[in-house]
């Protein structure tokens, strides 16, 4: 990096945490800090989780990152680790130290992540498939089940009753060969709406880049790296009475060229992903209470190609699954209970009879409970039966206080107790060869605190939370060789993990300006505590890949239809051995969207430039597998719509 | 309160913003005789095969010694190493190459490409030599003075281990269950020796004898064999089976080739004139994941690697022998997978 670049990205730094500081002096009598309104989300057939931390993405970031992966959108919007082996290759995120497959990713309730390998691929996910995102820390996603001891990301495909019609389509072009393009439709009246999102991508990723693994360093070309994706979702939504119906069925296809490393040779590997859900859902609502029923399906097959090999192999999961919920509010209580079934199957050559089976039946009962005001309190708890065994029982209480509750500002602290675990995989327990039907769950004990503040201004909003969570997770499953030459999965460790999340927001608007303002920042160490192998360096010393410092922010601003977005993200020094004795350096990228829109009513155009990694970094996110330089798009959004009359 | 939680917001974003590593490379060591250098394999794709030299008089080490002189890493999975002229023969499998090194200071005079995965290499001639590889099906053939491929030796299947025992290359061929054998004269096979299952590798003994560890396959039920080979007669004139579940690797010999160790878990040992697989191990793992074992040319010592769990530095114990005390132990790099002994 150039002395400039450098200088550039500390006021880069400087200007993303400024805000803050002046903030702070300004508000000298201000008793500060906690969490907007968004800390606290309940979707309307679930208890809110109180005393955990939900974050809900900001809708402006869904529409920029329309034509991305649903990675990019959590990248920018928290400061959560997001491990990525490149553009267009393998991508999830882990939560408090945790890893992908203790990360829990549903969409509408319905569970993502794969059976087998208990983890997502978020590049299979294209963002502009889904009308919100939300992000849950610690143990919230326990109502939808276990597993998610980091936190989980739900997906929302949800109806807007207001409109009448409406079409967004946007297409881009930029450096390294890349098309992507998306468009939703949207048409409907106050009884049914349909809405129809496509997407697709086209990427060589054809970037040069600086192997620093040759002598001399010099410049390559990434060859084999391209990647394409389509995508498909039709929903029909129909509410009539009491009564609420969807229809939703989605499909994503990907097809990727999987690079050599900048050391390895390449194997020229190759992935296909097909991703197939059909869902129904349900809603009834009586005086008070809510039931709903919902049905899913889901398929997804993983074709996976090596030439050095000369293998050609392809995974299969059928996972269907049902829920029922009601919800009844009582006086200053309110209840839930969900009853949820999921019958998994994978098919693989890799299982002894090429074909494994789990059927999971959760039951799930909780309160919320205002003893007096501004005291709130939860109380989670959830049995698992899995192949008719019985599970953990995993209860969890939550306490929220809003110790300040006008309508100008809030204050409220939050804290928690849960329990959790997350059950061995498919793979885990029937790889062949190396499988271990023996393991035991990964059982986990955890707690948070926090403190979150808002307050409406004149021309905005600022808002401010910190929480710090510590986390214990024993029975740590690991893979390595065992007796025969294979590696096999063990219950091998004791984790700890405690770190501390912050964010601030600031919104405004003067006259014709606006600004939006977010700032995330997560400091995790995760350690192991325990170990079975008595020469385990790894004790003490942090999981590998799992950074200790997390920060991303971004800043918009609007003037008369121009707008400007900067968004800045910093990845900390990640360890790639147990032992910690080798690194990976931290990593600063910025990224630098302008644009104009010509809009009237709901009607318009929206001409934008958009610059990734805007200080030309060159990183490894992963060791040896190189990442694209600053890379430059360009694109137009086309925008029309009605809105149905009051 | 809020000045706390400013300062210290403020302080955590910056302070990440700036953090960065700084490297210090250890000092060089020179390759003397009696050094030992430990392989390390490091972990697939994750490029961390490494180096580590130690010398068994001063124990003193020293890690990462191929980076440290030659500033770029070794590559992906080392796997093997061979000394030929003074030249260190580095074998790097998945980065489909060959380092070659000045011995005496590690620095790097020549890489050799054009291979798939490449395994082993043996020297047949003072101006050629043989690389066995994995998916290549075929034996890369080695001209040692341009330090380039020339040639190949169409074989088919997973090649392994492999040495020279009257006048011929005896390759381990693993997916075919045969021992291969190559005339260096003519570069041609001229001849198999089918063995139990799954050979995975091969020493010769002081009578010129080749033992053969066979891996068998455990799914298939079918058990482990120790084989031997007259290689004057080209057949198997002695074998024994291993008992079902157990998992026998990296077959040894002392240098007087007198006695064979390997291990199952636990370190083993039998003399070349035992009739019976030996059923007491004579170093007991201990927790411990042994991953190869190497003996010193004077028959002086044993030296077995622990990988832990093999995402960390891994540990050397070295033994003396015959009285198997204990008398140093010292860090490798991730995965040490290959010991050669300067001689």
């Amino acid at each position: 990096m150039s002395f400039s670049g450098f200088t550039m990205k500390w006021i880069t730094s400087l200007l993303v945490a400024l805000p803050l500081f002046l903030y702070c002096q300004g508000q000298k009598d201000t008793v500060i800090v906690i969490t907007d309104a968004a800390i606290v989300i309940a979707t309307p057939n679930s208890l809110a989780p109180l005393g955990f931390k939900v974050r809900e993405v900001d809708s402006i970031t869904m529409v920029e990152k329309q034509t991305q992966g649903i990675d990019q959108v959590l990248a920018t919007e928290s400061a959560i680790y997001l491990k990525s082996y490149g553009v267009g290759s393998l991508s999830t995120i882990s939560f408090r130290g945790m890893g992908a497959n203790h990360t829990r990713l549903l969409w509408n309730g319905m569970v993502l992540n794969s059976s087998m390998n208990g983890t997502i691929d978020l590049t299979t996910l294209p963002a502009g498939l889904f009308d919100r995102v939300e992000l849950q820390y610690g143990n919230s996603s326990l109502q939808t089940g276990s597993g998610g001891i980091g936190g989980g990301v739900q997906l929302f495909s949800k109806p807007d009753w207001r409109k009448k019609h409406s079409v967004l389509v946007t297409q881009e072009v930029g450096s390294f060969h890349s098309w992507r393009g998306a468009a939703k439709i949207t048409v409907g009246n106050r009884q049914w709406q349909s809405n129809t999102s496509l997407m697709y991508v086209h990427q060589q990723n054809d970037f040069t880049f600086r192997n620093v693994a040759l002598f001399g360093e010099p410049q390559q070309k990434q060859t084999r790296a391209a990647f394409q994706q389509y995508g498909l979702v039709q929903e029909v939504h129909g509410r009539f009475k009491n009564n609420e119906l969807s229809l939703i069925g989605w499909v994503a296809w990907a097809e990727r060229e999987i690079p050599p490393t900048m050391i390895s040779s390449d194997n020229m590997e190759g992935q296909k992903d097909v991703l197939l859900f059909a869902a129904a859902e349900w809603t009834k609502h009586f005086q008070l209470s809510i039931l709903q029923a919902k049905s899913n399906y889901k398929f997804d097959k993983i074709r996976y190609s090596n030439a050095l090999l000369q293998l050609d192999t392809a995974s299969y999961t059928h996972t269907l699954s049902n829920i029922l919920t009601y919800d009844l509010p009582f006086k200053k209580w309110r209840f839930s209970a969900r009853f949820d079934n999921q019958n998994q199957v994978a098919l693989s050559g890799y299982y002894s009879n090429g074909k494994k089976r789990q059927l999971i039946n959760g039951l799930f009962a909780g309160a919320t409970f205002i003893p007096i005001q501004p005291i709130e309190l939860l109380l989670y708890l959830r049995q698992e039966l899995i192949d008719n065994q019985l599970s953990p029982f995993l209860p969890s209480f939550g306490l929220n206080i809003k110790l300040l509750d006008k309508r100008a500002h809030s204050l409220a602290i939050h804290g928690n107790w849960h329990r959790n675990y997350r059950y061995p995989t498919l793979n885990d327990r029937y790889w062949a060869a190396g499988g271990n039907p023996d393991l035991k769950q990964e059982v986990s004990m955890g707690t948070e605190g926090g403190i979150g503040f808002s307050k409406w201004l004149k021309s905005g909003k600022i808002a401010a939370d910190i929480t710090g969570f510590y986390l214990l997770v024993d029975n740590w499953i690991l893979w390595q060789p065992g007796n025969f030459g294979y590696w096999s999965p063990e219950n091998i460790r004791k984790v700890k993990s405690r770190g501390l999340e912050a964010s601030l927001q600031f919104d405004g608007q003067k006259a014709d300006w606006r600004w939006w303002f977010r700032s995330n920042y997560q400091f995790v160490k995760a350690t192991v505590l325990e170990s079975t192998n008595g020469n385990d360096l790894s004790i003490g010393n942090d999981l590998i890949y799992t950074p200790r410092h997390v920060a991303s922010g971004y800043i918009r601003v609007a003037f008369q239809g121009w707008y400007l977005s900067y968004n800045h993200q910093f990845t900390g020094k990640r360890y790639t051995t147990s032992d910690n004795s080798e690194s990976l350096q931290a990593f600063t990228t910025g990224e630098i969207i302008v644009g104009k829109q010509f809009l009237k009513a709901l009607k318009g155009l929206d001409i934008f430039v958009n610059v990734k990694n805007l200080w030309n970094e060159s990183y490894q996110n992963i060791a040896w597998r190189p990442m694209p330089g600053r890379a430059y798009y360009g694109g137009i959004r086309f925008s029309w719509g009605k809105d149905l009359q009051q | 309160m809020k000045w706390k939680w400013t300062i210290l917001y403020c302080c955590l974003l910056g302070l990440a913003s700036c953090r960065k590593e700084q490297d210090t490379l250890p000092e060089t060591a020179l390759v003397s005789p009696g050094s030992v250098l430990v392989l390390n394999e490091g972990n697939y794709t994750y490029g961390n095969a490494s180096v580590t030299w130690y010398h068994p008089d001063s124990t003193a080490i020293r890690q990462d010694l191929f980076e440290a002189v030659n500033n770029r890493p070794l590559g992906d999975v080392a796997q093997s190493m061979a000394v030929i002229n003074g030249k260190g023969y580095l074998v790097v499998n998945n980065s489909s190459k060959i380092e070659v090194v000045n011995l005496s200071d590690f620095k790097s005079v020549a890489t050799i490409t054009g291979l798939l995965s490449p395994r082993y290499l043996l020297p047949v001639s003072s101006s050629k030599a043989y690389v066995t590889d994995i998916y290549a099906d075929k034996i890369h053939i080695l001209d040692l003075a341009t330090q380039s491929k020339v040639g190949e030796i169409a074989c088919s299947g997973w090649t392994e281990d492999i040495l020279l025992a009257n006048g011929k290359a005896w390759v381990v061929n693993y997916d075919s269950s045969r021992i291969e054998i190559i005339d260096p004269n003519t570069d041609q096979k001229i001849g198999s020796v089918p063995v139990p299952k799954s050979p995975s590798s091969m020493v010769s003994d002081t009578l010129g004898k080749l033992w053969v560890l066979s891996a068998g396959d455990n799914l298939q039920s079918i058990a482990p064999t120790l084989s031997r080979i007259d290689p004057s007669t080209q057949s198997v004139e002695w074998s024994q089976t291993f008992p079902m579940g157990a998992a026998p690797t990296d077959l040894n010999i002392a240098p007087d080739g007198q006695r064979l160790y390997y291990f199952d878990q636990h370190i083993y040992s039998l003399n070349i004139a035992d009739n019976v697989l030996p059923s007491v191990p004579i170093i007991n793992a201990s927790g411990r994941l042994f991953y190869t074992l190497g003996l010193s040319p004077d028959g002086g010592r044993l030296y077995a690697a622990d990988a832990i769990d093999y995402n960390q530095r891994g540990k050397v114990y070295v033994y003396q022998l015959p009285t198997l005390q204990p008398i140093d132990t010292f860090a490798s790099g991730i995965i040490p997978g290959y010991f050669y002994f300067v001689q």
